[in-house]
Formats: C-alpha cells, structure tokens, sequence
C-alpha cells in the first residue's frame, strides 16, 4: 500500500513535469491570424484589380518605426513580443528568435528584421497611394493584426516588396499562415489584389488543416 | 558625369542595399565618372527615392564601354513573367 501509494506520487510527479516541459513559450506569432475559413471569405471579399504606379512612393510617406510609450518604438515591441526570451527593454540587447519564414533560431536582435507582411510598396500600389499620412502611419505600425513579424534579416530582404505569386516563406509550414496574415491584412485595410496573387493565397490557404 | 537611364520589368525583382528586393516598372541609372568609376541606382518609375544596387568600387577603363555596360546591366536585371 505505501508503496502504492510512493509509485502514485512518483507518477504525478513525472506527469508534471512533462506537462511543464508543455508549457508555450511567449507567442512568435502576431495577433489577429483568422481561421481559415475567416480568411477564405476575405479572399473571396477583396477587390481583384491590377496594380496602380509607383509615382511619388516614398519609404517615408509610411513613418516607421513611430513610439509607443515608455522609450520603446514599434519595432522593440515586435521583438519583445516574438521573442522565446529576450534581455533588455528597448533596445532589446539579446534573446532567442525563431524566424516563422525560414525556421532559423537567431540571439542578436541585429540579426532580425520587423517584416511588414503585406510590403510598404506592395501596400502603396494596391491602395495606399491615396490614404492620409495617419493612415500610412498606422498602416506601418499596425500592432493590432497580423502584419508585423520578427524574422531574418535575410528572408526580409529577399521577400522585400514582392506578393506571394513571386515569393513565398521558404519553409513550406509557414505558407498557411503567411497566407492568412496577408489576406487580413489587406482585407482589414482595403487593399485590392492583383489575380495572380490571389491564385498563389488560394493555394496558400488550401494547405490549411483549420 | 556621364548618367544613362532605362526603364524595364523586372517582376521578381532586383536586389537593392537599402529595401531589399525592389520589382515591377522599375529604372536604372549608371553613372560614369571622369576617372570612369561607375555607380548603379535604381527606383520604381515615378517614385521618389532612388536605391543602391549591392556591389562597388566598378571601374571602367574605357568609358565608352558605359553605354555596353549599362545595356548588359538592363538586359541581365530584366525578368518578365
């Protein structure tokens, strides 16, 4: 009996503990990621259009990365908040990352990029051209949906302004997501999309279990 | 300073040092000095910032090979569909 009961003991103990080891670590994805079938009826619901010109785009009509309180800008709050751990409170000095893109773990903070997932760029030739610099502003620091993420410096880079029928995570597990945060994004600002773009979102989201 | 400019479509872009992949209508500018040291600039039609193409230090010994290499640059960086 009382070894019984040493035995039942041990075993809640070891089931702790493994529950413990299951506990998330801070979230690294951003807010507002719609079900699939919440994304599917906001693809279905965007205007289909080609795109407009480029003329008078500039980087600083989107003012980034503006302040929010207590010393910390936009971009410190996205690597707060898409770090497994981190040291330092604006600036951020260290920590550990988990690029969703291109699934590579990086610790300097100098290593990350805040991805606009729907590209300034992209944003000014399907719509933006004609908003308010408020507008603009609140479009480049949107901390509300899902349209800013910490990832490498080098998959931001080689994304930059493009739309997902000419570049797409290179890591497959990250498509359906990517399709998601892209479509809310430009569902939850107005955005039109060109065809070709919402075919690759459709095949995106298709990979979608829910 | 000698500059020749090309406008052209490049819909999976072009590396640049500032952005990151720039794409669509975009033009290019290659500047040759007296010394024929080159520099490469590109933007998208009509906007209003210009970016920096990744490489330097490009030295012409004859600058009447700028109008070749600015040509060779355009049909390189080109990519439709």
């Amino acid at each position: 009996m009382f070894k019984k009961s040493v035995l039942f003991v041990f075993v809640f103990v070891l089931a702790f503990g493994v529950l413990q080891f299951q506990v998330p670590s801070a979230s690294a994805l951003p807010p507002g990621t719609p079900s699939k079938s919440t994304a599917q009826a906001q693809l279905n619901a965007l205007v289909v259009k080609s795109e407009s010109s480029m003329t008078g785009y500039s980087r600083n009509l989107f003012s980034h990365w503006s302040s929010q309180g207590n010393g910390c800008d936009t971009r410190q709050i996205v690597l707060q908040r898409d770090a497994d751990y981190y040291s330092g409170t604006c600036p951020v000095s260290s920590g550990k990352w988990y690029s969703y893109y291109d699934g590579v773990t990086v610790y300097s903070p100098s290593d990350l990029d805040i991805d606009h997932v729907v590209p300034l760029a992209e944003a000014w030739r399907s719509g933006a051209s004609s908003w308010s610099s408020e507008t603009r502003k609140a479009f480049a620091n949107d901390l509300t949906g899902p349209q800013l993420i910490a990832v490498t410096a080098s998959s931001n880079r080689s994304k930059g302004d493009q739309d997902p029928s000419t570049w797409k995570p290179t890591r497959t597990g990250a498509h359906c997501a990517y399709a998601k945060w892209w479509i809310d994004t430009k569902y939850d600002w107005g955005l039109s999309v060109q065809s070709s773009e919402k075919s690759s979102l459709q095949t995106m989201l298709n990979s979608c279990i829910y | 300073m000698a500059d020749k400019t090309s406008i052209f479509t490049a819909s999976h872009g072009v590396m640049t040092k500032e952005v990151g992949v720039i794409s669509g209508e975009l033009e290019l500018r290659t500047s040759c000095g007296e010394d024929g040291m080159l520099s490469l600039a590109i933007t998208y039609v009509g906007a209003a910032e210009w970016y920096t193409l990744p490489g330097e230090d490009y030295k012409l010994y004859d600058q009447r090979d700028h109008e070749l290499v600015h040509h060779l640059l355009v049909n390189v960086l080109e990519r439709n569909g």
